[in-house]
């Protein structure tokens, strides 16, 4: 679940692992103030986004994740791979919309979940997958990831 | 009918439909739309064809050194917490323990002195009360 959230926020198998490592340390450090208010698997989410978001917005700041120049693409006319095409549309969202497509899209949660974990009603949750959608649509059109130029 | 049209365009109807939060009647109207609306259908096919692409994704699996890092940084920080406290232990020990006393006999001090003073005054008014008057006092400036 959290490496997951990590990698799926970072696009970068590196960048994951140090997120990850911050968001254990943090559930450990954290653990004896977890008050039952929420259910543990959405405390356990909150960590890892929060976390996770923090990292990235950390790592920008030093100018050391560049995760679009560490991707080498090939010819947008080859076929790619379901895992290759994922992680492209991926690398080119910003990390409000990767954050919303990878806890909706990839970890299956509902929207009143995803609600409880970031903090927002579920109408803005919703609005804001639709536009994460629209966003990653664009660019898999764009891209001519779905092949069909 | 245009308006219901327009109403079925909606790209939240869209991602309802997607996610598959309409109601059996809401799903028949919304698919007999798509026959006749190519661009919604265009985008619905797009839509959920990417649902299908991320969920079929599979993550890579965790390299085990994350926890091992983890545990260790957690224990690096509780030592250095423990480190910490015992370093304000022994702070506030020696503070109440020494400084506190110090204090205490610097103030005794000063009440020694106080007392002194007083005594001398004293014994200074006795002195001099013995051949003057307390006019003469007065006019001294004992008062």
């Amino acid at each position: 679940m959290v490496w997951n959230i990590a990698l799926g926020i970072t696009s970068d198998e590196a960048s994951a692992e140090d997120a990850a490592s911050e968001v254990f340390v943090k559930l450990f450090k954290k653990y004896n103030k977890f008050s039952g208010k929420s259910s543990l698997k959405t405390w356990i989410y909150r960590v890892a986004v929060n976390t996770v978001l923090n990292y990235v917005k950390k790592e920008k700041r030093r100018k050391t994740l560049n995760l679009k120049e560490n991707l080498t693409y090939s010819s947008s006319t080859e076929k790619y791979e379901n895992k290759d095409t994922v992680e492209r549309i991926l690398s080119e969202l910003d990390e409000k919309n990767k954050t919303f497509i990878v806890l909706r899209e990839m970890q299956g949660l509902s929207y009143k979940e995803i609600s409880d974990i970031l903090g927002m009603k579920i109408g803005t949750v919703k609005t804001n997958i639709y536009r994460a959608r629209e966003k990653m649509k664009n660019i898999y059109i764009d891209k001519g990831y779905d092949g069909r130029e | 009918m245009m308006e219901e049209n327009k109403n079925k365009c909606r790209f939240d109807t869209i991602n309802s439909h997607i996610d598959g939060e309409l109601s059996k009647a809401e799903t028949k109207a919304y698919e007999s739309h798509l026959k006749d609306c190519s661009e919604c259908r265009k985008k619905a096919d797009t839509l959920g064809e990417l649902k299908l692409r991320f969920k079929k994704y599979n993550f890579s699996n965790p390299p085990e050194k994350i926890f091992r890092r983890a545990f260790s940084e957690y224990s690096r920080i509780k030592t250095f917490r423990r480190i910490a406290l015992s370093a304000a232990a022994v702070f506030i020990l020696f503070y109440f323990g020494f400084v506190r006393e110090f204090e205490r006999l610097h103030l005794e001090e000063q009440k020694m002195e106080y007392l002194h003073s007083e005594i001398l005054e004293v014994e200074i008014y006795n002195g001099i009360e013995e051949d003057s008057s307390v006019i003469d006092l007065f006019l001294a400036g004992k008062f």
